[in-house]
């Protein structure tokens, strides 16, 4: 299912700021020595510093990109200027058939996406042998049982020492637990304490936010004790926190919900040196529930294009299994059409908090809270930033939320839908409506 | 919230220093740390963390707020822009570059087009850009943009440059107030007489110094009592003021008051011509000039200085003698000699004073904004260039043809020398765009200059090959942008020509530079064509 995206959604594919300036410069005719399309794919030759032109090749089911050029940057600027220039002057390309270098990559992607296929069904049907699978989940049981041990007696020892003690203690003592959760296969719990080893650098306030990140860990690795008297879907949370994984297949063959999905929002975080995060919201437009695409990538590399901010989604989704269903898969996707008018949301902060509250009950190591306000404003008082609801409370934003001139420029004084993640002191605002369109806020944390 | 402190405090200092004391708490928080009660001090510490925590998060209260909020922004009448014309703007504010943001705005406001919101925080953030066109950036606000900055003290100072719509007297701010009184100023001076006549002790000393140089525009006899008044002004800002307008009016007590002390000061005997009957030689013209002898308080409240300042090699009554000549208009001693000003300055050379009789001559010139006199300065400049004149910011007020003609004469001279480094900035006063001769002349002296492969061997900080980067990005800025001609093709031809020159890296980056600019330049002309 191709769709043409607008030039603000192709610019959010650029792994970074210099990626999407370079793309824009590049996005004028004048540089192309030749440009074509079809229906599957665009290419084209871009006179570069070298002696012979780059070819740059886009294949629009994907998007998926391919250039010559020695950047290791993913999508390259060629490619940004190359779809920017099919976004904004689509008569400049005319239809000719395929030359030789354009043909065989895209022989070669269809036939990559064809073993993957056949890949999946054959490891579907082969049975997996019911004995050595029991046997390999014991063995896990038992090795992250005595990983958490290890975890919580750790845990113990730095709260006898002190906090205080930390800042003498060299960076690696986080990263040494964290190599030894990966060991016993606990890799949500690893993945926690690496957030926790930057926590100490954060600047002021750093105790606090540690001790609460001790608390919750501590509480999860009790309730893991007693997993077997819990519920199953309270079951399911624990494990995903602590590092199972669930089976992708196997969740998509389930039921899915269909609905009009409005895109609200996205954020990309850097979890910690390897991994960045990447995470899309929407909105079930008819249900009323909301959902979260979660998608991580390696280094600086950019992520797979999904679901873009400001388009609304005909499909299915498929939940994964938790107290509090959030985590989704996009099962089926008929169509993509830009977000109209929208209307979900609290229609104030009470109300928004009494939902956060009964969230926290089911889940409480939820980090990021899906908060929709309708009818706010972005108001400044001395040098902090808040959202004003209609009945005068104030919620405070996040301090090193980056739009805030823009959100009030986008705001002119009138009341506007904001959409943000919200973690029980401070939001991060992700995106925006007003009454006649959607305003992206996308952040990317380099 | 008290047990939270209590709680970060143990764990701060371990569990093994400080045992945890809880302070017992009601309701459901109590019953839940009551659980915990028999368990060991660091499980404790940390089960209460997690329980307090999670009460805490989800306990969240949410301020009231108590201050007033603004009035929402004005609906903006204009049609929104393009998504092509918000994309170069877009891209424009991201490459920093003053000149081309003027360029769009300009276009923008020609085209009566709204500027994009989300972009507005963006565009008020260039005023702090080198060279920042604040003017065009204050034109080019709408009402939200108006809005906006009102939000933001580090921008009010835009409001000033914008027409003031919607803005009342009473209520407006400081910056705002300037520009409601410039533009009433332009089309009934009188009433914006009478409006800051009938407040002016209410304002604060910066502001009425700000107020009163609206005066600037459409100044007349009328206004000249008040500015006498201001002459007693408690505040120096609003005095320098006053100073500074009343020159320009030559029938003001101010200027009669200088000419009374000043023309007995000098002596003027024209050139006679030879003779023969009786014969007489030829005798050149003659100017003496004594020093004032008297300093009064007249005088100072004049704005003469008595101290001449350390860092100018001035005696005191010669810096007198300088700031009175400063308030004269400079065509007046030509009308009253029957001279010209290239005389005059050749016939100070042998004075004892001729050093504050030049210097006087040229603030004067930059005082009453005389082009003929700025002309005629840097010319004798150019001629003696030992003397030590400051010539700073008569560049200024030569007029655009005059700098046209400059710049085509000096370009097809073939040696270079020093006068050449004046062509930028003589370019920089022709009126853009180019017209069709002077684009042609450059565009001429690009080619033949890039033709030269000495041109890339001599290192690129030389001066005259520094005057190539000059040209070409002026060129760049200043040519209409349907008018290029074959620079690009100049440009290529060099590059291959001389694939193996030192300074090859350079140059590649210069021509790089100056081709992105010309074909931004050309899209955002097309993108407000249609």
């Amino acid at each position: 299912m191709t769709t043409m995206l607008t030039v603000e959604q192709i610019l959010a594919l650029a792994p970074d700021a210099s990626a999407a300036q370079a793309g824009r410069g590049l996005a004028n005719q004048a540089k192309w020595v030749s440009l074509a399309a079809d229906e599957q794919a665009v290419w084209g030759e871009c006179a570069g510093s070298g002696k012979n032109p780059y070819q740059t090749q886009i294949d629009l089911q994907g998007p998926a990109f391919k250039c010559s050029c020695p950047s290791r940057k993913f999508p390259c600027k060629h490619a940004l200027g190359l779809y920017l220039l099919l976004a904004t002057t689509p008569t400049a390309f005319p239809s000719t058939a395929q030359p030789a270098w354009v043909a065989d990559w895209l022989a070669s992607r269809a036939k990559r996406e064809e073993k993957k296929a056949t890949a999946a069904t054959e490891s579907a049907a082969t049975q997996p042998d019911p004995q050595a699978q029991a046997k390999r989940a014991a063995q896990r049981e038992q090795k992250v049982a005595r990983g958490l041990d290890d975890l919580e007696r750790w845990l113990c020892d730095l709260v006898r020492q002190g906090l205080g003690q930390l800042s003498s203690q060299p960076r690696n003592c986080w990263e040494t637990m964290a190599a030894r959760m990966v060991d016993a296969q606990a890799s949500g719990a690893a993945r926690m304490l690496r957030r926790m080893a930057r926590i100490p650098a954060s600047g002021e306030g750093w105790q606090e936010r540690l001790l609460e990140q001790l608390g919750l860990l501590s509480l999860l690795i009790e309730r893991y004790k007693r997993l077997e008297t819990l519920p199953e879907e309270v079951q399911a949370d624990i494990r995903t926190h602590i590092g199972w994984t669930q089976n992708q297949q196997e969740l998509l063959a389930g039921e899915g919900i269909g609905d009009q999905w409005a895109v609200l929002g996205q954020r990309v975080q850097r979890e910690d040196h390897r991994l960045r995060v990447q995470r899309t919201w929407l909105y079930g437009q008819t249900t009323n529930r909301v959902a979260l695409l979660l998608q991580f990538a390696p280094g600086k590399d950019a992520f797979p294009a999904q679901a873009v901010p400001g388009m609304s989604l005909d499909g299915e989704l498929v939940y994964y299994p938790s107290a509090w269903p959030l985590r989704a898969l996009i099962k089926t996707q008929q169509s993509v059409s830009p977000l109209g008018a929208f209307s979900g949301g609290s229609a104030g902060i009470t109300e928004a908090c009494k939902a956060y509250a009964g969230a926290l009950v089911k889940v409480p190591w939820l980090e990021q809270f899906p908060l929709i306000l309708r009818e706010t404003l972005p108001v400044q008082r001395g040098d902090k930033w808040y959202l004003r609801d209609a009945a005068a409370q104030l919620l405070p934003l996040d301090a090193t939320f980056p739009y805030t001139w823009e959100l009030l420029a986008c705001s002119g004084g009138h009341p506007l839908t904001i959409f943000g993640e919200w973690d029980g002191a401070a939001l991060f605002p992700i995106g925006a409506m007003t009454a006649e369109r959607h305003i992206p806020l996308t952040a990317v944390e380099d | 919230m008290e047990i939270w402190e209590q709680l970060l405090s143990t764990a701060i200092l371990g569990t093994e220093r400080q045992s945890p004391a809880l302070p017992a708490q009601t309701g459901a928080l109590g019953a839940m740390l009551d659980k915990l009660k028999d368990r060991d001090p660091e499980h404790l510490l940390l089960g209460a963390a997690a329980a307090v925590t999670l009460f805490r998060r989800a306990g969240f209260t949410a301020p009231t707020d108590s201050e007033p909020l603004p009035k929402p922004c004005a609906d903006d009448p204009r049609p929104e822009c393009t998504a092509r014309q918000r994309d170069l703007l877009a891209l424009v504010l991201g490459s920093k570059d003053s000149k081309l943001l003027e360029e769009w705005l300009t276009y923008a406001v020609a085209a009566n087009r709204c500027l994009p919101d989300e972009l507005l925080p963006a565009l008020c953030a260039a005023k702090h850009w080198q060279e920042a066109p604040v003017p065009a950036i204050g034109m080019a606000l709408g009402p939200r943009g108006q809005w906006l900055t009102r939000q933001n003290a580090k921008w009010t100072d835009l409001l000033q440059e914008s027409p003031a719509a919607d803005a009342d007297w009473e209520t407006a701010l400081p910056a705002q107030r300037v520009a409601i009184l410039t533009g009433i100023r332009a089309n009934d001076p009188a009433r914006a007489r009478a409006m800051l006549e009938a407040d002016w002790s209410q304002f604060a000393p910066k502001e009425r110094a700000a107020l009163l140089a609206t005066f600037a525009t459409g100044l007349s006899m009328v206004d000249e009592p008040f500015l006498e008044a201001a002459l007693d002004d408690k505040r120096k800002e609003v005095r320098e003021v006053a100073i500074s307008l009343l020159p320009r009016l030559p029938d003001s007590r101010l200027s009669q008051r200088n000419l009374a002390r000043l023309l007995p000061l000098f002596n003027f005997t024209p050139a006679q011509p030879m003779r023969l009957l009786p014969p007489t030689p030829a005798r050149p013209a003659r100017l003496e000039v004594t020093l004032p002898e008297v300093y009064d308080k007249v005088m100072q409240r004049d704005g003469i200085e008595e101290k001449a300042p350390t860092y100018l090699h001035f005696s005191d009554k010669a810096w007198q003698l300088r700031q009175m000549i400063n308030l004269v208009p400079p065509d007046f001693w030509c009308t009253r000699w029957g001279t010209t000003p290239e005389e005059l300055l050749e016939l100070c050379t042998d004075n004892s004073w001729a050093n504050a009789l030049r210097s006087g001559w040229t603030k004067a010139t930059l005082l009453h904004r005389n082009p003929a006199w700025a002309i005629q300065i840097l010319a004798w400049k150019q001629r003696n260039e030992k003397v030590d004149l400051d010539i700073n910011g008569l560049g200024a007020l030569l007029p655009a043809a005059y700098c046209e003609e400059e710049v085509l004469a000096l370009l097809k001279r073939e040696n270079v020398d020093k006068a050449m480094l004046s062509v930028y900035s003589l370019l920089e006063r022709c009126q853009r765009p180019w017209s069709p001769a002077l684009a042609h002349a450059v565009l001429a002296w690009i080619r033949q200059f890039t033709a030269r492969k000495t041109t890339f061997e001599r290192p690129y900080w030389a001066a005259d090959i520094a005057l190539l980067d000059h040209c070409l990005s002026a060129y760049a800025y200043s040519v209409h942008p349907t008018s290029f001609g074959d620079i690009f093709t100049i440009l290529q031809a060099a590059r291959q020509a001389f694939p193996d020159v030192q300074y090859h890296d350079h140059w590649e980056k210069q021509f790089i530079s100056a081709e992105a600019k010309m074909l931004l330049r050309r899209d955002m002309f097309e993108a407000f064509q249609g």
